[in-house]
């Protein structure tokens, strides 16, 4: 079609404008493809180790964090139908050879392991070893795969160190397991070594994390399972290894949600962008459409023309964005990795980024449909053109944005209909949660011109009083131009509402989680098995208790065991510790229930005390009973009280120690609690700690101060991610009001020129078009602190509140919101630096346009 | 006043365009001169490089006795601030801001205060005739108002040249006289010389002296005197 040839060569001249209009649909589809491939291919991975891992397990039975006792062995064995039942402990651990030396160990039977896995071991062949499995069973064998081996140049017989509850220990390589399907799970980074010895380096006692079953051929598997679930009661839970590989996606849900939002924020930027490119360039054109009008054009071929062109933008930026996604999605991968390992105690090792077709051509049509969204408008006042006005030189036609008044009352309506949905009791729904986000966006969207205006006529004088003639002209031509101005503030309004609403939403639940830390965690002296406090794969004994507490200078020890638990799908918190004692030292707030008759319930019943959000997530209240499946059966316990606590976004659950030991089989101890006597110095103690238990226990000591920091750093690391929220949406700002000034600035050089002629020196138009500049961000980020303020009170009363329960003080984030003002203006002056340059040093002649 | 000594300007584009061939020329103080010739003939691109719009490619272009060929930028716009007033044909005003606000502008960009600038703006409306229309955006106006609001603007500092290029050329023929009219007027008010571009004879009529250009030559100067 000859028309695109007007394209091409609009393209051509115009080359940065529409590259930096595409680049905000890179963006956005960028952070969408990249955020959702990151989750899919780290569910994908952690699914795929399962998988592999498996073997020929057909069903895998499983009794949470506190393990299976050696018992139930017997019992699933001798259930009907069951072929082989094999005991299986993995763990991660690390080796001497840092971040890439994970290893999964498993701990296995390998005479009746063999069967399961069909383990290929390449063994010592010098050696002639009459009982090859009983050679490798020794306490100190360990079997790598091969490719872990070569890539750390290990050898048959050489020793390989691992962190163990016992401190650092030495293992002797006496086999590797060649190249399959079990050694490529987990990267390749595999150990297999015997059970026993396994229960005794990770301080398991006599537990198994896991059975796994095959079954005599002819067995249906679902109704295998469901018979062995009835055999085995409630307290153990059997799975196919694919449902167990889905507990993934219940971790990186809180993630997903932030991160479709933000993705979408950008999206909605990239619109904006589009939008005010397109208007700009139909202004432009305008005798162009007229000419092409006069030439017999349709307006149909005319709106076809722009809407083709924003295809092609469309195209151009989805390919490019899902481009940049793929590099992206490798580096959200590795942090979301490290965050679930955090909180969640869940470990993952990614390999490559994996990607659906189907999501790549979603993500490359939604980049379209956004581009061709943008340019909608403009390509339907591009048909309206008329042709005689157009061509008739010196005339304007107003082409876009009229009915101001109808715009505000519609967009002041949504606004106030958006408030009174987060009213209703609708407002946890999920779907109307993404109803109202976009009721605020659209309403603000419609308002922005009004408000725009407004805060320009205000803006008028003090700017004529602080920068004289530049200033007041500035403001004039703000006053003046609102169409000009007004997608530019909407688009760094949106981004900025973003970066405001989540600093303040982050800032909120910091603020209470320092609080309430410094209620709970109130011990001296706090010893642990992992440095970095999260991860439980190492135990102490019951029994280290009097040893710490007969260490001089120590009044009390408590012992603090916390598991995550399955409760209706999700991995909830359980944390058990001498409730009395703890009463007596914590002074945590009660939301029901009165302190004497709680602590009295727990250490005397089935009592237990749920968590604030628990209480919000599953409506569970004082009085009310949970229902617990606990290896020794389903026990339905008593809610004596509801407290406030921050430990789990996913709820948390309290209990003694008594009742949790007496339920769940398990008396280990993942931190002790250390009160000091009046005076003893808590640096003096840790010393006396440490020096006690020298070489004969992997542990760590911290005094209230240490941990509290590290404390702070999980939740930081946790946070890292509205971190990166932010910088995107700073991105998208940035980006934003880059493209709009270029965009502006780059089309009124006639208005430059023409002041030029009239008298206006060099600097002086520089100072006017810089504070033009500037005033656009002071406007954008008043209006963005102002619906960041908004927004931030919608998360947290109803996304925060439905996805953790949590019913935060909202504390708005001021700092975030007054720093922006210096570093938007900023970045406004230097992004219109460039163009104000340009269209001051272009030659007269050419800036008022050849005639 | 205005003199050009051998004066040609050459446009680079794919093959060099000569737009002004060896031009020398003379413009007394308050002569009012006519420029016509075909069009491409460089009736533009003469006014242009008389008011420091572009720069020749060879000669010289002194205004008062300034060698305009030897300023630079900022020099050039400080000249232009005090002696040279611009009419185009396509009036040239800026679309955002209102009537008294073009006019006010030249005042405001020399730092006068807001309204010590539109009082004068008002002042030099009312002496085109448009003090009733001073609020109005340049595209609420007719072609002839506008016309006469960028007259207006050139005359902020009643420069001493004022340069028009076809300022009649977009109106029709009755308004076309009302605006030679007021720059009659201007020019016997102010005592300033004007160099007015024009393809209508008729306009050329009210000139006492008529240069004629052919191909960027100056190919007649009639010197015709009232
Ligand atoms: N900015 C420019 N770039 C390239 N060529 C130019 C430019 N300005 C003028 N020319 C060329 O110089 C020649 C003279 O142009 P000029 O505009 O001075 O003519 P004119 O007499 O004003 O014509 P018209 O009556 O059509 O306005 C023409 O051939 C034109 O193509
Ligand atoms: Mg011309």
């Amino acid at each position: 079609m000859a028309l695109w040839l007007i394209s091409f060569q609009n393209f051509k001249i115009h080359w940065l404008k529409n590259l930096l209009t595409t680049f905000g649909i890179v963006l956005g589809v960028a952070v969408f493809f990249s955020m959702r491939t990151a989750n899919r291919s780290l569910t994908g991975e952690f699914h795929k180790t399962i998988d592999r891992i498996a073997g020929k397990a057909q069903l895998q039975v499983t009794a949470g964090e506190a393990g299976l006792p050696e018992a139930a062995l017997e019992q699933v064995q001798s259930v009907a139908g069951v072929e082989i039942a094999v005991p299986v402990i993995e763990a991660v651990v690390q080796s001497q050879f840092g971040e890439e030396g994970r290893l999964l160990l498993l701990g296995v039977d390998f005479t009746g392991d063999n069967r399961m896995r069909g383990y290929q071991i390449e063994e010592d062949a010098g050696t002639e070893i009459e009982d090859p499995l009983g050679f490798l069973a020794q306490p100190d064998s360990i079997c790598l795969t091969r490719e872990f081996a070569k890539r750390n140049n290990l050898k048959l017989q050489d020793a390989i160190e691992l962190d163990t509850a016992a401190g650092h220990k030495r293992f002797v390589v006496r086999g590797l397991v060649t190249p399959g399907n079990l050694a490529s799970a987990f990267g390749g980074n595999i150990a297999v070594m015997d059970i026993y010895a396994a229960q005794f380096v990770l301080n398991r006692g006599p537990k198994f994390d896991r059975i796994d079953i095959a079954l005599q051929s002819g067995q249906r598997l679902d109704a295998a399972q469901q018979h062995l679930q009835r055999r085995l009661g409630p307290g153990l839970k059997v799975e196919t290894p694919d449902q167990r590989g889905r507990q993934m996606e219940a971790l990186t849900s809180a993630f997903t949600v932030g991160l479709l939002f933000s993705s979408l924020v950008a999206l909605l930027v990239g619109v904006f962008l589009i939008f005010n490119s397109f208007a700009v360039a139909v202004t432009r054109r305008r005798k162009d459409i007229g000419i092409l009008r006069a030439l017999g054009a349709t307006r149909r071929q005319v709106q076809l023309l722009f809407l083709s062109e924003a295809f092609f933008m469309g195209v151009v930026g989805s390919v490019a964005g899902v481009a940049a996604g793929w590099v992206g999605a490798r580096a959200v991968i590795s942090f979301m990795d490290r965050v679930i390992q955090g909180s969640y105690n869940v470990s993952v090792r990614t390999g490559s980024v994996q990607a659906e077709p189907l999501f790549i051509g979603l993500s490359v049509l939604l980049g379209i449909a956004a581009s061709l969204l943008g340019a909608l408008i403009p390509a339907r006042a591009a048909a309206r053109v008329d042709p005689v006005l157009a061509l008739q030189k010196g005339k304007h036609q107003t082409l876009l944005g009229r009915e101001t008044r109808a715009r505000r009352l519609i967009g002041g309506a949504l606004l106030v209909l958006a408030l009174l949905l987060t009213l209703t009791p609708w407002a946890t729904r999920r779907s109307v949660q993404y109803l109202n986000f976009g009721l605020v966006f659209a309403g603000l969207a419609l308002l922005v011109p009004s408000l725009a205006h407004w805060l320009s006529l205000a803006l008028r004088a003090p700017l004529n009083r602080l920068f004289g003639v530049e200033g007041l002209l500035a403001c004039d031509s703000l006053i003046q131009a609102p169409k000009r101005t007004s997608s530019t503030v909407a688009a760094l309004m949106f981004s900025l509402a973003f970066v405001v609403s989540n600093s303040t939403f982050t800032a909120s639940i910091k603020q209470s989680f320092r609080n309430w830390m410094q209620q709970s965690i109130n011990a001296d002296l706090f010893v642990t098995t992992s440095e970095s406090l999260t991860s439980r794969i190492f135990h102490f004994p019951a029994s280290m208790r009097a040893e710490i507490a007969s260490i001089p200078g120590i009044r009390q020890v408590d012992s603090v065991r916390i598991i995550n638990h399955d409760y209706r799908g999700s991995p909830i918190m359980i944390f058990s510790v001498e409730m009395e004692s703890y009463f007596r030292r914590a002074a945590f707030i009660l939301q029901e229930g009165d302190r004497q008759d709680v602590s009295n319930q727990l250490t005397h019943a089935d009592a237990v005390l749920v968590s604030g959000n628990f209480s919000v997530l599953y409506n569970v209240h004082r009085g009310d009973r949970v229902q617990l499946a606990t290896p020794s059966g389903a026990v339905p316990f008593k809610v004596a009280g509801v407290m406030e606590d921050y430990s789990s976004d996913k709820g948390t659950i309290a209990m003694d120690r008594q009742t949790y030991v007496r339920h769940w089989r398990d008396d280990r101890v993942d931190t002790f609690d250390v009160m000091l006597v009046p005076g003893a110095g808590p640096d003096a103690i840790k010393r006396r700690i440490l020096t006690t238990f020298q070489d004969q226990k992997r542990l760590f000591v911290f005094t209230n101060g240490e941990f509290r920091s590290k404390i702070l750093v999980i939740i930081d690391q946790f946070f890292a991610l509205s971190y990166v929220q932010v910088i995107v949406a700073m991105a998208v700002a940035v980006l934003g009001i880059v493209n709009t000034l270029f965009i502006s600035i780059s089309d009124r050089r006639r208005d430059i020129g023409i002041i030029k002629v009239v008298g206006g020196m060099r600097r002086q138009i520089r100072k006017l078009i810089l504070l033009e500049a500037c005033c656009i961000s002071l406007i954008a980020t008043l209006l963005g602190g102002a619906g960041g303020a908004y927004l931030a009170y919608f998360t947290n009363r109803t996304i925060g509140l439905s996805l953790t329960g949590w019913w935060i003080p909202y504390s708005f984030d001021w700092i975030t919101a007054l720093l922006l003002f210096p570093v938007m203006t900023g970045v406004a002056a230097a992004a219109a630096w460039y163009p104000a340059n340009t269209a001051i040093g272009l030659p007269l002649i050419d800036a008022l346009g050849y005639e | 006043m205005i003199e050009l000594r051998h004066v040609s300007k050459i446009f680079h584009l794919q093959k060099p365009v000569v737009a002004l061939d060896n031009v020398n020329l003379a413009i007394e103080a308050g002569e009012m001169v006519a420029v016509m010739g075909s069009s491409g003939s460089g009736k533009s691109t003469l006014l242009n490089l008389m008011g420091g719009l572009d720069r020749p490619s060879q000669g010289q272009v002194l205004l008062g006795g300034h060698d305009l060929t030897t300023l630079r930028d900022d020099a050039l716009t400080e000249l232009r601030r005090e002696k040279i007033g611009f009419v185009f044909q396509f009036f040239n005003l800026i679309a955002t801001l209102t009537a008294l606000q073009n006019v006010a502008l030249p005042f405001l960009l020399r730092g006068l205060a807001r309204g010590k600038s539109e009082q004068k703006a008002l002042a030099l409306l009312e002496l085109v005739g448009l003090s009733g229309r001073s609020a109005h955006l340049p595209d609420e106006l007719s072609g002839g108002e506008q016309q006469r609001v960028a007259i207006a603007r050139a005359l902020a500092f009643y420069p001493p040249v004022l340069l028009a290029d076809e300022p009649t050329g977009n109106l029709d023929s009755h308004t076309g006289i009302e605006i030679l009219t007021l720059l009659r007027q201007v020019r016997e008010q102010f005592r300033a010389t004007v160099v007015l571009v024009t393809h209508d004879p008729a306009a050329a009529a009210h000139c006492e002296r008529v240069l004629h250009l052919k191909d960027g030559r100056l190919l007649s100067d009639s010197n015709r005197k009232f």
